[in-house]
């Protein structure tokens, strides 16, 4: 857990390397570099959360690890290595052997990521059929297997429901079952929890993380929510306008953090028993965060500061 | 000290539409027998999961929905008494912030005019004296008055939340109901805005429900907090203690459930199950299939409200045999 204090991060198996994303949006009007240069590593079996605002690019490079990019938008340059392959040369039908298979992902909102007019069972029963070959009855034995897994009650009788017959959580975890169903080596989780409430979000992440320590997954979870950060990654990337701020364990992001941004992140939010009724310390709106924050930070000359080594996993963005 | 804001005994049933099973249409209880009270200047914070209630109570108070049975007493009178024309001038005082910027503001009409708005229905002053206002109250809210022939697509969520704010704002109101004010809003424009409605408080001396599941916010902003479940309240206490020593098992769940921004404490309990349906609650005290305290008591019998120190009460059988942590 505290790779912080040995030091030798470096030594994990690596599951996924990106180097130098970049990934642009070309609109009639302007081009928005959504994400601007951005190094990761996720280390096998780890965490890596990845935290911002709306907008910083977080989903848009988890999009790209998936090569699933909306148009206008597209990924400009970079490498992503996964497993002593680039994901960006591979040609479209090996990725899409990749995507949902070794790499799977579960999103914000299970409503509309599941289809309405099948039944949860089915399309469970899909991605096993597609990527593991499996007849149908062996899919349907592994999916109620799976529903069984992630806490769906009375799996068998549920296989055959809808989707809009389960609460949200449910749902959740339907989408966990059908990402977890071809053991992947890698989970994309974007903002899993942010549609539930704080008891179902306790438990989705509960199982989450029992799943992953089972199938020493990696995970790269991006969230907005510091609490959910703090208590489940192990790396956490701190984005702001499509660059990555801060990069380092998640004891030094809380306990130490040296971007201006990730501070202000840490110091806007009410924290119990600390700063009751006090006004909380935040930029003035409608200002950049550049505009603020100080020289050494700031973009020079149109020119973004490099991202500093400074050891131990931990990266900051500024000017030596 | 005299409540400001008075709910007694307070019901809503909703009428659900009739299944293909049956030509009954199902009643479902939204709220049962609440009993809130507001002082004046204070903040109340309203908090419970999804379907519990809390929203309808905002709604209630405000005229949107009609209760069943119940009085909403609000600075001596009470509302349920009144006709229509009767509660036109009191409508002013009470006032509304909604969750979604997005949802709540008419897309077709500019900012300054759906703030001029309320000033046009109760017909306070004239067209001049409207625009002094209106600008005066874009600025307080933190918007260049400039921007006021706008319409609300051009500006960002923390920007309509403001709009939201100023419209509340417009006929100097008493009380406001703000049903999750910032819930949809990133870590930094919340920040603004819990600031900016701290500000107004001091300086209009308003009387905040704080309508929001977030524990955190409500913990920053409120006085007290009024836990609610299945359409009833299980709990109400002073914030601080609460926060410290809740007494009901369901606010201990809501508390231990809350993800800590700090690595090094890490979350404890793991709270069971989901919120059964209020078509069908469960017997005895609503809390007991998920209550990891429950005794045979709990399954036949409803608990009731009752006051355990000062300001703290709590519907729960086993309160005083247990001892339950807070964060």
């Amino acid at each position: 857990m505290n790779i912080n204090n040995t030091c030798t991060s470096a030594d994990n198996q690596i599951c996924l390397d990106i180097k130098g994303l970049n990934s642009y949006f070309f609109t009639p009007n302007q081009l928005i570099k959504a994400v601007r240069d951005v190094d990761l590593t996720i280390p096998h079996g780890k965490t890596v959360a990845m935290v911002g605002e709306s907008g910083c690019g977080k989903s848009m490079t988890a999009l790209s690890i998936l090569r699933l990019i909306p148009s206008p938008g597209r990924i400009v340059s970079g490498q992503i290595k996964f497993g002593g392959e680039d994901l960006l040369q591979l040609p479209t039908t090996e990725m899409r052997r990749i995507r949902g298979n070794r790499i799977a992902m579960i999103f914000q909102d299970p409503m509309t990521a599941l289809n309405p007019v099948f039944t949860i069972g089915s399309q469970i029963a899909e991605t096993l059929h597609q990527h593991k070959g499996y007849s149908k009855a062996q899919a349907l034995e592994r999916s109620v297997e799976l529903l069984h897994q992630v806490g769906i009650p009375n799996p068998r009788q549920r296989y055959r429901d809808y989707p809009h017959q389960l609460s949200g959580g449910m749902r959740q975890r339907v989408m966990i079952a059908i990402a977890l169903s071809c053991d992947p080596d890698l989970l994309i989780a974007d903002e899993p929890t942010t549609a539930l409430d704080v008891t179902i979000q306790a438990q989705i992440m509960a199982l989450l993380t029992t799943e992953q320590q089972q199938r020493q997954m990696s995970t790269l979870l991006i969230s907005h929510d510091l609490g959910v950060v703090a208590q489940n990654a192990d790396i956490v990337a701190i984005m702001y306008d499509g660059l990555i701020v801060e990069l380092a364990t998640v004891n030094t992001i809380f306990t130490s953090p040296l971007h201006p941004y990730t501070q202000e992140l840490l110091n806007c939010i009410p924290k119990i028993g600390q700063n009751r009724g006090e006004y909380l310390q935040v930029r003035p709106q409608q200002k950049s965060f550049w505009d603020s924050c100080p020289q050494n930070f700031a973009p020079q000359e149109s020119q973004n500061a490099p991202l500093q080594n400074l050891g131990c996993g931990h990266y900051v963005r500024r000017w030596s | 000290m005299t409540s400001f804001l008075e709910i007694k005994n307070l019901s809503k049933s909703f009428k659900l539409p009739s299944t293909i099973h049956s030509m009954k249409r199902p009643l479902l209880p939204a709220v049962i027998d609440v009993n809130l009270k507001l002082s004046k200047g204070k903040t109340l914070g309203l908090v419970g999961e999804s379907g519990c209630g809390k929203s309808t109570i905002g709604k209630l108070i405000m005229g949107l929905l009609p209760p069943d049975s119940g009085q909403i007493i609000f600075d001596g009178c009470d509302l349920s008494k009144l006709n229509q024309k009767q509660l036109r001038p009191l409508r002013r005082k009470l006032q509304m912030i909604f969750q979604d910027p997005y949802a709540s503001l008419n897309p077709r009409i500019s900012i300054a005019a759906a703030i001029a708005e309320p000033f046009k229905i109760h017909a306070t002053s004239d067209s001049a004296t409207i625009k002094k206002q209106v600008d005066q109250l874009l600025r307080r809210v933190g918007l260049d008055p400039k921007l006021g022939g706008r319409l609300p697509h051009e500006f960002s969520g923390g920007q309509r939340q403001r709009v939201g704010i100023a419209r509340a704002l417009a006929l100097t109101p008493a009380l406001i109901i703000a049903d999750e004010p910032v819930s949809a809003l990133d870590l930094s424009i919340q920040a603004q805005i819990i600031n900016l409605l701290q500000e107004l408080q001091q300086e209009f001396e308003l009387t905040y429900l704080f309508i929001s599941h977030d524990l955190s916010v409500v913990e920053h902003l409120c006085d007290d907090i009024a836990v609610m479940y299945l359409g009833r309240i299980v709990e109400q206490a002073p914030v601080t203690d609460f926060f410290q020593r809740p007494l009901h098992p369901y606010s201990e769940t809501l508390l231990q459930a809350l993800p800590i921004a700090d690595p090094n404490r890490k979350q404890r309990i793991v709270p069971l199950g989901e919120v059964p349906s209020p078509l069908n609650p469960p017997s005895g005290c609503p809390f007991h299939p998920r209550c990891p305290y429950a005794k045979e008591i709990c399954r036949n019998e409803r608990p009731q409200l009752a006051t355990k120190s000062a300001g703290h009460c709590v519907a729960c059988h086993r309160s005083d045999k247990l001892t339950l942590s807070g964060v």
